[in-house]
């Protein structure tokens, strides 16, 4: 109980020339919420979408739950239990939010329709959006999508949850409603590895920030002192950018 | 012909008619709102449009098919007869023309169920689409045949008559081949997009191989080459079955045609399934879906989509070259227009015929095409 939920040992990922990451370690205990920051192009998007394996990285290993990333039964286990939330939200746009979330209940869970449909339900209601079950995603802002997204993710009942940067694509108004969601989400337990860097959220609900450069974990502290006192001058330099 | 024969040729198009309209409105049905998330409105009275089509369509078909049997046979009825048993006369004569008939009789099913059905693209803020005014096209086509056959019988009625099982060859052999075109074409496509090197290569290699060789050359070799290349190997390795082996023609240029075909429809395939934004892989299968569940789910119903208009293309294209399997002894439209011409020595009436059955096909195949496309776009 007490081992990491997450376990990545020295992962190496090179696009052709470019090493996208170079020798990463990390571990994530069960609950915790760790936040990833980083400039563009420092390996963030690529950290995270290892660990469902999205991406296939070269060298090191990745455990996740007890499951060791290798054969494609293992993949797949493990992306049933690591939910994912992306930027540009990817809402399936032939099918209704209901659907949306009922879909993959229905055939990776083998749920039954009314079970499914229930529980979309109460997702939907949950994100804050009941009313617009039978609406389709491109009607939807862009705040309301990405909570559909979330909702989707949620329905497969994951241990983890990933969001790759869930508010950059969004209006500012509507940064809120999304952030407020992971917020609450994370106050009930949820282990999350989020890259973002919406301060409100890391000080809200972060146990740890980590901050990542040229495909390396430069400081991973808790967030007050990696944003208020951090120890390398990399750190300060991202900071003093972005602030 | 027996009064009995032909009531029961009447119900067989009666009944024909019933379940074809049957299986078309269920197929609308469950496309539109299962797989392609169309919303029919009104709500609660969603089966209203498709009784109304069904019932339209039919009455449309049976009437028109008694019209055509009337205008198109020697039989010329009193007024009591037509309204007595030999309407269905008129009406199971009506299988002599098949397609003026049924043209006709079918576009009155969609134009109903256009009219009635209200279904709306997801998002749209235009209103229903009521009717299609191209249609007129078609029944002014089908007009024109009509009364070429009525006031110039001679020789016209004997062409249509004459090319009749031409015009079954033709139409079976486009739909059995498209229909295997669309299931190769799917394989070839994915092939085409497949990780592995050996597959994407030979799906390559298959698709610039067939695209760069003539469709009447490659029907020739199929139905010459190949089955000489057959005997030959036979006679080698001492194969009673393989020397015996015969061609048979129309096997052979579906065969043709669908080979060649799904060469040009996995392209189609590949660039409608590279449309739909990379994204939509990610997030399904970061579901948990498998990769044929991700492709059958949310990639294959996003890219139908899209590729609808080249597929009813591919459709129009297939069934005009079918004309040539003419040439490697299938008796289709063509050939049964040669024939005529042959012992007719009536060129210009006899190629003015066949021209008007293909295009009365092509332009019913394009409202067709069209249609199903209009409703299954999604606004963005
Ligand atoms: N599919 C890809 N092909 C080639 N290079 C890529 C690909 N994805 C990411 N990269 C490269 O890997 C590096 C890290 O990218 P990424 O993880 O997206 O960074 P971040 O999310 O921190 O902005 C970048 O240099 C980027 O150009
Ligand atoms: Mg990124």
């Amino acid at each position: 109980m007490d081992e990491p939920i997450i376990q990545i040992r020295n992962v190496h990922k090179r696009f052709g020339g470019v090493h996208a990451l170079k020798g990463v370690s990390l571990d994530v205990k069960r609950g915790e919420v760790v936040v990833i920051i980083g400039p563009s192009g420092s390996g963030k998007s690529t950290l995270l979408r290892c660990i469902n394996r999205l991406e296939e990285f070269d060298e090191g290993s990745i455990v996740v739950d007890g499951i060791p990333l290798d054969t494609a039964a293992n993949i797949n286990a493990v992306r049933t239990e690591v939910g994912m939330v992306f930027q540009q939200f990817n809402l399936f746009p032939h099918l209704s939010v209901l659907e949306n979330i009922v879909l993959a209940q229905r055939v990776v869970r083998k749920r039954s329709r009314d079970e499914a449909v229930q529980n979309a339900l109460q997702l939907l209601e949950k994100v804050g959006i009941p009313d617009k079950a039978d609406a389709f995603p491109l009607q939807l802002s862009g705040g309301q999508q990405q909570r559909v997204a979330i909702a989707r993710a949620l329905a497969m009942n994951p241990k983890i949850m990933l969001f790759d940067e869930p508010t950059s694509a969004l209006d500012p108004e509507m940064i809120q409603e999304v952030l407020d969601v992971m917020v609450e989400l994370a106050r009930e337990g949820m282990t999350m590895v989020v890259v973002s860097h919406e301060m409100g959220f890391s000080r809200a609900a972060a146990h740890r920030a980590i901050l990542m450069d040229a495909g390396q974990i430069v400081e991973d502290a808790p967030p007050d002192v990696l944003f208020n006192h951090p120890t390398q001058e990399r750190t300060k330099l991202f900071l003093s950018k972005i602030l | 012909m027996e009064v009995e024969q032909l009531r029961s040729m009447c119900w067989q198009v009666l009944i024909g008619g019933l379940v074809a309209a049957l299986l078309y409105n269920v197929a609308l049905f469950v496309y539109a709102q299962r797989r392609l998330g169309l919303i029919l409105r009104p709500k609660g009275r969603a089966l209203r449009p498709y009784v109304l089509g069904l019932v339209g369509g039919l009455v449309f078909s049976f009437v028109l098919g008694g019209l055509n049997g009337i205008l198109l046979t020697n039989w010329r009825p009193t007024l009591v007869e037509i309204s007595t048993v030999e309407l269905v006369r008129g009406a199971g004569e009506a299988w002599l023309l098949f397609l003026p008939v049924f043209g006709l009789g079918w576009a009155a099913v969609l134009m109903v169920v256009q009219l009635a059905i209200n279904v709306q693209p997801v998002g749209s803020k235009d209103p229903p689409k009521k009717l299609d005014p191209w249609w007129l096209m078609v029944i002014a086509v089908d007009l024109l045949v009509l009364g070429l056959a009525f006031f110039k019988p001679d020789p016209f009625q004997r062409i249509v008559s004459y090319v009749r099982d031409g015009i079954w060859v033709t139409i079976y052999v486009t739909l059995i081949s498209f229909f295997l075109v669309l299931i190769f074409g799917l394989l070839g496509g994915l092939g085409r997009l497949a990780r592995n090197p050996i597959v994407r290569g030979a799906a390559t290699i298959y698709v610039e191989v067939i695209r760069g060789i003539p469709v009447l050359v490659q029907l020739m070799f199929w139905y010459f080459a190949f089955p000489s290349v057959i005997k030959d190997l036979g006679k080698l390795l001492q194969i009673q079955a393989l020397i015996d082996y015969k061609a048979n023609p129309v096997g052979m240029a579906v065969l043709g045609l669908t080979f060649c075909y799904a060469a040009y429809m996995s392209e189609v395939y590949r660039a409608g399934i590279q449309s739909i934004s990379k994204g939509q892989m990610e997030a399904a299968r970061s579901l948990g879906m498998t990769y044929v569940q991700a492709m059958r789910y949310v990639i294959l119903p996003q890219a139908v989509r899209v590729i609808l208009p080249p597929v009813g293309n591919e459709f129009i294209t297939l069934l005009k070259d079918s004309s040539l399997v003419s040439v490697v002894a299938v008796a289709d439209m063509t050939r049964r227009g040669r024939e005529f011409m042959a012992s007719n020595f009536i060129p210009v009436q006899t190629w003015l015929m066949v021209a008007l059955l293909y295009l009365l096909m092509t332009l019913f195949s394009t409202r067709i095409v069209n249609g199903i496309e209009q409703r299954t776009r999604l606004e963005r």
